[in-house]
């Protein structure tokens, strides 16, 4: 019988075998993970892609069985996990050494892994042959495995914003992120920015972001290999960001919605999403939760996404402008007694799948939620209040059985303002007359020209004005 | 007429049509523009730059696959045996041309040939036992019989998929 000519398969390159395998079920795949360490490592990959219920499998048998060590390949030892118990809260993984499965496990087994409170991984001196955007691809999908993981709350500071890329970081430094320790991702400094990056990156960047006050924007920039075309903007400041501005003028809506599932600004206070973005609710608010301490927020936004999840607890929220809808959400988790600002804007904001009579009413207006926000707010410390309502004779109905009611009652509101979008008729600017009259009995009113809406104000407002 | 010069020196001279199936020489034609240069091709020797393009002819004038026209990978594993006669009839070569053809598809950026030569190792693959697989691409073993208990105890987890 003839020998084989060729001496052993797995001398072609790795894709080719990753084309190959693609074409074979999961059962051959099982049987390839004996035939050799290669394939082994081939299978495995495409098993874990293909199967995300593999993968599950796979960790709950490691967490099963007691082992100090984890190395799911059997070559050599690169990839360690420490378990303790039944959770694997420890991992470190060294970049140099890591190979394309131990990159894929590791990546899903992050994203998977809920008690995950250690992470750590070192780009080791690169291994000759091996590319700079290797090393960019690990440090990136694993980064970006662990921001996204369940852990994410505690994702500390890793931002390199870019108006038209990710993020990535670059500096040959460890960072003192309290659970995340990043070694170079690249094996030089990137060159400082020239005075003309510097320029063209403030004017891109001011459109992302606005940097109050900056004490010093060092900006460098990194020239990458083709697989990224553009220069990564690294802010060096970023710890000094105060406020977000959020808007597609620049940055497109995916850009924002990748960034905001990453971003932590430890400095931030306000954040203000304008109308022309559509953002789904649990990225803003997954945002958020990691922004506790805002004290501005401005939503501008005029449609939500199902599904919605909570809103985190402002309680440092002093102003706070978003449409009705969102502002009765948002109040729950705010401290009515440090609040100080709210403006109601009337724009729709109807969610899929809400209850059908919100849509009863011109614009999406409900003013049983109104009512309701009314309430609440009763005991609260505002001082502003601003309240945007559908005109016309919308309103009437609504103001006809309110107006005489005197609860409630907005007793240190020192300014507070009533305007439609247009003309109120004249039997709803009346009627709305009352109403002011009644929530706010100590105050002067005015009329807004073309009766537009009504301006209470308090004396001493008055006088301070 | 393009000229090609294989790695053994051999210069084979065909249409741009028939060549230009191939992504890289298409880009470098593009990119040298009209030339009477010859276009070297160190990774390819002659008797399998003789297939790619026996291959090439035969597919001439055929759309090119495009990134839209591709399957997802369901798709394309559900196609495993889906080869024409005619690459079937041409795809019928020993191990080490069939190998030689797969790498030259690749370094040519030739995505038909390619798929119709990793669809062919696929088959090869397919419902064999790991010895066989081995005895078949003349493959070492190179587990540790605890190595090989280890993988036996980690597929378990993969039974009840």
């Amino acid at each position: 019988m003839p020998s084989p000519t060729v001496d052993t398969i797995p001398d072609l390159p790795i894709e080719i075998y990753q084309h190959i395998f693609r074409y074979l079920d999961t059962e051959d795949l099982l049987t390839l993970r004996f035939v050799c360490a290669g394939f082994h490592e081939y299978a495995f990959v495409i098993l874990i892609n293909r199967h995300r219920g593999f993968l599950q499998r796979y960790i709950d048998y490691l967490a099963a069985v007691a082992f100090g060590n984890f190395n799911h390949d059997t070559q050599t030892t690169r990839l360690g996990m420490d378990a303790l118990n039944t959770s694997i809260m420890h991992c470190v993984a060294s970049l140099g050494q890591i190979s394309e499965a131990d990159f894929t496990v590791l990546k899903h087994f992050i994203a998977l892994s809920a008690n995950l409170v250690h992470f750590r991984f070192d780009s080791l001196p690169r291994d000759e042959g091996e590319s700079q955007a290797t090393h960019l691809h690990f440090t990136r999908g694993l980064l970006l495995a662990f921001a996204g993981s369940r852990s994410h709350t505690r994702v500390p500071s890793i931002l390199v914003l870019s108006p038209t890329y990710g993020f990535v970081r670059s500096r040959r430094r460890a960072y003192g992120y309290p659970n995340m320790d990043i070694h170079a991702a690249v094996d030089s400094d990137p060159p400082p920015a020239t005075e003309a990056q510097k320029a063209q990156i403030k004017r891109d960047l001011s459109h992302v972001i606005d940097v109050m006050e900056p004490k010093s924007l060092q900006m460098y920039t990194l020239e990458l290999p083709s697989t990224f075309d553009r220069h990564i903007l690294v802010v060096e400041n970023h710890e000094d960001i105060q406020q977000l501005n959020i808007s597609t003028e620049v940055v497109p809506q995916a850009m924002w919605e990748n960034l905001l599932r990453y971003m932590n600004l430890p400095r931030l206070t306000a954040v203000h999403v304008q109308r022309d973005l559509n953002l789904p609710m649990s990225v803003l608010t997954q945002f958020l939760w990691r922004h506790p301490n805002i004290t501005q927020l401005t939503l501008k936004q005029g449609s939500i996404s199902p599904p919605i999840t909570g809103w985190p607890p402002l309680e440092h929220l002093k102003e706070l402008e978003a449409s009705l809808w969102f502002v009765k959400k948002i109040l729950v988790g705010v401290d009515l007694g440090v609040l100080r600002a709210l403006r109601i804007g009337g724009a729709v904001s109807i969610a899929a799948g809400e209850p059908a009579e919100t849509l009863r009413y011109e614009g999406g207006f409900d003013f049983r939620i109104l009512d309701d926000v009314l309430h609440g707010l009763a005991n609260s410390a505002l001082t502003m209040l601003e309240i945007m309502i559908p005109g016309r004779s919308v309103s009437r109905g609504w103001l006809w059985a309110s107006a005489r009611e005197s609860e409630p009652r907005l007793m240190n509101v020192e300014r507070a303002l009533v305007y439609t979008d247009y003309a109120f008729t004249l039997e709803v600017f009346d009627l709305l007359k009352i109403w002011m009259k009644c929530r706010f009995p100590e105050m002067e009113c005015k009329d807004m020209p073309d009766r537009k809406g009504l301006v209470a104000q308090s004396r001493t407002h008055m006088q301070l004005s | 007429m393009v000229l090609l010069v294989t790695s053994d020196n051999e210069q084979f001279t065909t249409e741009k049509d028939i060549v230009e199936r191939s992504v890289l020489i298409k880009n470098m034609l593009e990119d040298v523009g009209e030339s009477d240069q010859p276009i070297p091709l160190p990774n390819v020797s002659s008797s399998v730059l003789k297939k790619v393009l026996e291959y090439c002819e035969h597919h001439r004038g055929e759309p090119l696959p495009t990134a839209d026209s591709e399957q997802s990978q369901d798709e394309t594993r559900k196609r495993t045996t889906d080869i024409s006669e005619w690459d079937q009839k041409f795809i019928t070569v020993d191990q080490e041309m069939l190998f030689e053809i797969i790498l030259a598809a690749n370094y040519l950026d030739i995505k038909s040939l390619l798929d119709v030569g990793c669809k062919t190792v696929a088959n090869m693959i397919k419902g064999k036992t790991p010895e066989e697989i081995r005895k078949l691409f003349n493959i070492v073993n190179d587990f540790t019989p605890e190595e090989e208990a280890q993988i036996k105890k980690e597929n378990e987890w993969a039974e009840d998929r």
